[in-house]
């Protein structure tokens, strides 16, 4: 598996059918415009670059690899600080952007920062892995809920309503990726 | 069945479904010990500095500590595994990371409400315990699908009997096997 497949499936195969809806009840609202959807590519890309040379830089020359997972909370943490300090400064009300989207998309940041971490080679490596997890991501809240209106229609047997279909679906749609990562990002990642 | 019950199972459905990136990239025994055991630690330390930092300092400050405990912990496991083991921790390093990640973790990061549910808190660990041997089993699980035999030992067994398995893929529809299996042996729908 290529670093954009493994930034792929964290978002996609993992975190977000929590939003998406596999669990009942839950399923979320996507009201968002491909503009934003597109907005959110490049942070994510942009975030992967910056943690990814801070890991490059700063991290794998002391071998401190293993406090990864500190340095980006400290990266997210900060920011949110530092937002806070720049509303502050300018008088102007903070909107808490800690929303109930917040989880997901710092798990994306964070999948796009941990393929970073394996993307030595290029800030080229670095970019795509980052908008692949926010791809990740939009694939499974935006083309996945097209599936399962889709489902809504069809006589799928009791047993294999809500939960079970959904999960078998994203399975199908992940195998689909698969095919895309093995014969194209393997070959240019490595 | 009753709306507490069924608030009960959603929510226990909603922790294990946050579990899905552990368990895709759980495709071996070997990868779902790292995992399992990482898991457990980490959401172990989650939940006891939730209830350790004192409620006075506000709830979203008693989160962050505790993500930051759980950070923490997930980096000493990390280093753990490449003291034991520096080849495994090149190859599951980015995959041990992701534990601090996941719905569970976060779930047990939040501080009790009620006195009640702090007394009860010691249920969080016995859930680690459960998520974390549920790791353990689907990678065991997909690795005997996969490759028709399982070994501790790190790539010994090819993915020749039914490859898919072995793949994120194989995970999902596994999962999606075990939901409806599940709902035939319980004999009790879940509400879509």
């Amino acid at each position: 598996m290529s670093i954009f497949g493994l930034a792929f499936y964290f978002t996609f195969g993992g975190n977000i059918l929590v939003q998406w809806g596999v669990i009942p009840g839950t399923r979320a609202k996507h009201a968002g415009s491909w503009g934003a959807s597109f907005a959110f590519i490049i942070a994510a890309a942009v975030a992967a670059v910056f943690d990814g040379l801070l890991f490059r830089y700063s991290l794998t020359p002391m071998g401190l690899e293993s406090i990864a997972p500190i340095t980006f909370a400290l990266f997210v943490f900060g920011a949110y600080a530092a937002l806070r300090a720049l509303f502050a400064a300018i008088n102007k009300p903070f909107i808490d952007p800690f929303d109930d989207n917040s989880f997901q998309m710092t798990l994306v940041l964070y999948a796009a920062a941990m393929t970073a971490g394996q993307c030595f080679s290029s800030v080229w490596l670095l970019l795509g892995g980052g908008a692949m997890a926010a791809f990740g991501y939009l694939a499974a809240t935006r083309f996945l809920d097209a599936i399962m209106e889709r489902l809504d229609l069809e006589p799928v047997p009791a047993t294999f309503r809500g939960a079970p279909i959904r999960f078998i679906s994203a399975g199908l749609m992940a195998l689909a990726f698969s095919g895309v990562d093995a014969s194209f990002f393997s070959r240019i990642s490595g | 069945m009753g709306n507490e019950n069924r608030t009960v199972t959603t929510r226990a459905w909603a922790a294990f479904v946050g579990l899905t990136p552990l368990l895709v990239f759980s495709n071996g025994l070997l990868i779902g010990l790292v995992l399992g055991m990482t898991f457990l630690v980490v959401h172990s330390t989650a939940s006891a500095v939730a209830l350790l930092v004192p409620v006075s300092f506000g709830q979203r400050r008693i989160f962050a500590f505790s993500m930051a405990g759980a950070m923490i912990a997930s980096s000493v496991c990390a280093t753990l595994i490449r003291i034991i083991d520096p080849l495994l921790f090149e190859s599951s390093f980015t995959r041990v990371f992701l534990a601090a990640y996941t719905v569970p973790v976060f779930n047990a990061a939040v501080v009790p409400s009620s006195m009640a549910d702090r007394e009860r808190a010691w249920e969080n660990m016995a859930r680690g315990l459960g998520y974390g041997s549920a790791i353990v089993l689907v990678g065991l699980v997909r690795e005997l699908m996969a490759s028709g035999g399982v070994s501790i030992a790190q790539a010994t067994n090819p993915s020749v009997f039914l490859p898919v398995m072995a793949q994120p893929a194989g995970a999902m529809v596994l999962l999606g096997l075990a939901a409806a299996g599940f709902r035939v042996a319980t004999s009790r729908g879940v509400d879509r």
